[in-house]
């Protein structure tokens, strides 16, 4: 089994931390942070000693969500805590019978690390719903503009029977997409200050159809070079006229490699962050921006994961069309 | 002649950003100003001077040999392996190529939630995992290729003639695969010398690589050093480009990497 240690690696490298962030987008850590110490040993001393500490504050409405009415009951045994004698458990029954409460202890058990909807649905509402949205559109937009640049260009690229000069293009081509993107950003951070398109939009959709283009025309050009021209010949013998020859006979030929180019381009300009960190000026039109503003300064780590959720969960459903669509016949 | 100079636009577009920061690079000028053509090598001598960037383009080096060495290791027999049971490849390469086409910032924020819930904290070894996953479909990919070109008549031939199957692999199948192996490590290797997303996340002081260097070098203080650091990163990627096309026309294949 000579696949065995790339498939663990993948496993374990690559499943398991996609896996995790999507499960820390939905579980809270709230009743973890307020009782530590119980969730730990769960017992009435740890329990004592919980509710003396300042931590604690949040208890009593965590435990009220899921045991309504509870809350008044938390509240005053936090309050007469100094006052708490051995041994505890007596003293929490006189305080209140419900804290023998079985479906009490069990809370406590199960939801150490608890089951919520919330980040989610934050990410998928208000001002977030409006970035992710932003980030799709903008996506799109840059998407098609890269297309329609790459499209005639890659058709130009078979037409060419010099050597020599489909030589110089090809290298053209080429050396951008070997480049990595760090490098030709510096290119244009250089360059669109000359013209004041840095640090906005158009900073963004100019650095990102430069980025995509040679990524467009490369799956598109592979499927021009293996076209089979006896039909567009004998739709002009036929008497089609151009714009008839290229819809009906040229353009549903290059099917395949437009709708490659498409999804590899949108699952890239969706997935960039340092395009539009460095050439966008931080405008946070991004999802990918927010994320790294949530786990760098607002410390929000469930939102972000519910953000990097939702961002994955998209690529995943495109990712899926693509290899149905090249894989399986 | 309408299609001809949109071509020429094109094409333009996509080298001259490349050419002028080679150009710059060489420029005596403090500061960014593509209309001067004084030739000097002063950026290149203060590159050369900076520990800040000879540290950060060993730690560089180190780091993407090691990511690329484990990706040989693991990924050659996967794909020797790939290669003999075909029944599996499609949906072995499909999964393969996952940490290539998922966004770079996706795996780096995985990668940063869960080793902050394992524990782990040494980045080097961290940063070596993540690049090897980030390079390895490389390798794979281009051994496969490789391996395609590789008939199985001549295996079997080998065999037959009483040869094991470690001579088989040594003798038949390593020379004939040799330039597809080559173009896979050194599309690793570059993978990781470029990787800025994931060692945002992951690294430390001590693990600080070139495009780190240059990410917070654009942020806060731009220096023409950069355009120096740029040119010579590109030369390498220059370098992968042609070995890696050389040996696609030598395997007449048409990968989509």
């Amino acid at each position: 089994m000579r696949i065995l240690p790339l498939i663990i690696a993948m496993l374990f490298g690559f499943v398991f931390p996609i896996g995790y962030m999507m499960s820390y987008s939905v579980t809270t850590t709230k009743l973890q942070q307020s009782l530590p110490a119980t969730i730990e040993n769960p017992s009435y001393e740890s329990l004592a000693y919980d509710l003396s500490q300042d931590y604690s504050r949040s208890a009593s409405l965590y435990i009220n969500s899921y045991l309504p009415g509870t809350r008044s009951m938390v509240i005053k045994a936090r309050n007469d805590i100094g006052n708490a004698t051995q041994p505890y458990k007596d003293w929490f029954i006189s305080k209140d019978e419900r804290w023998e409460d079985p479906k009490l202890w069990n809370l406590i058990k199960e939801h150490g690390d608890g089951f919520t909807l919330d980040n989610l649905k934050k990410a998928m509402s208000g001002v977030y719903l409006q970035v992710l949205f932003n980030t799709l559109s903008l996506g799109a937009l840059i998407t098609i503009v890269t297309l329609l640049i790459a499209y005639p260009t890659s058709m130009y690229l078979t037409s060419i029977k010099n050597k020599w000069l489909f030589g110089l293009s090809i290298f053209c081509v080429l050396l951008p997409f070997f480049t990595s993107y760090l490098s030709r950003l510096v290119a244009w951070i250089v360059i669109l200050p000359e013209f004041n398109l840095i640090h906005n939009t158009a900073g963004i959709f100019i650095g990102s159809v430069y980025i995509l283009l040679p990524l467009c025309i490369l799956p598109l050009y592979t499927v021009m070079k293996n076209i089979d021209y006896s039909t567009v010949n004998a739709a002009k013998i036929c008497g089609a006229n151009k714009l008839q020859t290229f819809v009906y006979s040229y353009l549903p030929q290059t099917k395949l490699g437009v709708i490659n180019s498409v999804l590899i381009t949108f699952i890239t300009v969706i997935g960039f962050y340092t395009t539009p960190a460095l050439l966008g000026g931080g405008s946070g039109k991004f999802v990918t921006e927010q994320i790294v503003y949530h786990i760098e300064i607002s410390l929000n780590w469930g939102l972000a994961s519910a953000l990097t959720a939702t961002l994955t969960a998209i690529t995943f459903i495109l990712f899926l069309i693509y290899t149905r669509v090249n894989y399986v016949k | 002649m309408l299609s001809r100079i949109f071509f020429i636009g094109v094409i333009s577009f996509l080298i001259l950003p490349i050419v002028i920061i080679v150009v710059m690079s060489f420029s005596a000028d403090q500061y960014y100003v593509i209309d001067d053509l004084s030739f000097s090598l002063d950026w290149y001598k203060e590159f050369a001077a900076d520990p800040k960037w000879i540290n950060s383009m060993w730690n560089s080096l180190i780091l993407g040999s090691m990511s690329m060495a484990l990706s040989l290791i693991i990924g050659i027999p996967a794909s020797l392996w790939i290669h003999d049971n075909n029944k599996y490849q499609n949906i072995l390469i499909g999964f393969v190529l996952l940490p290539v086409i998922i966004p770079p910032l996706i795996s780096a924020v995985s990668w940063y939630f869960a080793l902050s819930f394992i524990g782990w904290n040494n980045n080097l070894f961290n940063m070596i995992i993540s690049h090897f996953l980030l390079g390895v479909p490389f390798v794979v990919i281009c051994t496969l290729t490789a391996l395609e070109k590789c008939k199985t008549e001549i295996e079997q031939m080998a065999l037959i003639c009483g040869a094991n199957k470690y001579e088989v692999f040594t003798r038949i199948q390593l020379p004939i695969i040799f330039p597809g192996i080559l173009a896979g490590a050194l599309l690793a290797f570059m993978t990781s010398f470029d990787e800025l997303i994931v060692s945002l996340f992951l690294s430390s002081y001590e693990t600080r690589t070139v495009p780190l260097e240059m990410w917070s070098g654009l942020r806060e203080n731009i220096s023409p050093v950069i355009l120096v650091v740029t040119t010579i990163t590109t030369i390498f990627s220059l370098i992968t480009m042609i070995v890696v096309t050389s040996a696609n026309d030598r395997y007449g294949g048409n990968s989509n990497t």
